[in-house]
């Protein structure tokens, strides 16, 4: 797998995924990706677009990054995943804990957003 | 039939996809099956080379894929503790975020993702077998 970030509007991340999220996959990045969620990061976008693929240590990942960033107060989004990697999420029921958006521009509103 | 044999390693999981993905494609199946049989082998056998040998030690998990009959099937047997993942009770939806569990979400995938789920022990081992029933529009041959 491979990771990359890009800031956007100054206070926002957006962590760009991509590769097969599997054991190996995961591997490969887990300690960047835990990082690039770090304190004082508050609003973190994960594009999933670039992921065909995810099992379920792929949802642990997310969920503890997740977990980490609204601890603080902050807010995580997945963006657009593959048609295939949103049923996993949604048969798991990720989709209710974290939200997910099929376009950038919704989920901007939603890391900058001061609602829950 | 299609046969694997793997060592007790995480790091052969990648080449067991590999392997089952190659079985998928010659054998003509769908790409939502072929995403369903891959992603239920990766769980399965995680599962398996994470808690099926306390001991640790070097051990073989057998695959073995084939199809007949209008079905296809994978199987997997291990020689490590009986131990039947689909006992597992399914997870209840978590209210938030911050009461869901990390863990064992990979017996739900299974169960989620593949038509018939079946387990055995037989001579020793234990046997997972994952069954989807293919209709013509399934294949892709």
């Amino acid at each position: 797998m491979n990771i990359s970030e890009e800031n956007l509007q100054g206070s926002i991340t957006k962590i760009n995924l991509s590769g097969r999220m599997d054991i190996e996959g995961l591997g490969q990045i887990e300690i960047k990706f835990a990082s690039m969620c770090a304190a004082p990061r508050m609003a973190i976008i994960v594009d999933m677009s670039g992921v065909p693929y995810m099992s379920s240590i792929g949802i642990r990942a997310l969920l503890i990054n997740a977990k980490a960033v609204r601890q603080r107060g902050g807010k995580f989004v997945l963006l657009n995943p593959d048609t295939k990697v949103k049923k996993i999420l949604v048969s798991s029921s990720i989709d209710q804990l974290i939200t997910i958006c099929d376009d950038l521009n919704q989920a901007l509103v939603k890391v900058t957003s001061q609602q829950e | 039939m299609y046969k694997l044999e793997i060592n007790n390693q995480l790091s052969e999981v990648r080449r067991m996809s590999s392997w089952l993905n190659d079985a998928i494609r010659e054998i003509g199946l769908s790409e939502e099956l072929q995403f369903n049989f891959d992603l239920c082998a990766n769980e399965a056998v995680t599962n398996i080379i994470s808690y099926a040998y306390p001991e640790n030690g070097m051990h073989k998990i057998s695959l073995q894929m084939n199809s007949a009959d209008g079905f296809v099937w994978l199987e997997i047997e291990d020689d490590g503790i009986p131990c039947n993942p689909l006992k597992e009770p399914q997870h209840k939806q978590p209210a938030s975020l911050e009461e869901a569990r990390i863990g064992g979400l990979g017996v739900d995938l299974i169960r989620n993702f593949m038509e018939e789920c079946t387990y055995i022990r037989r001579n020793g081992k234990n046997v997972l077998k994952m069954i989807a029933h293919i209709s013509r529009q399934q294949l892709v041959n």
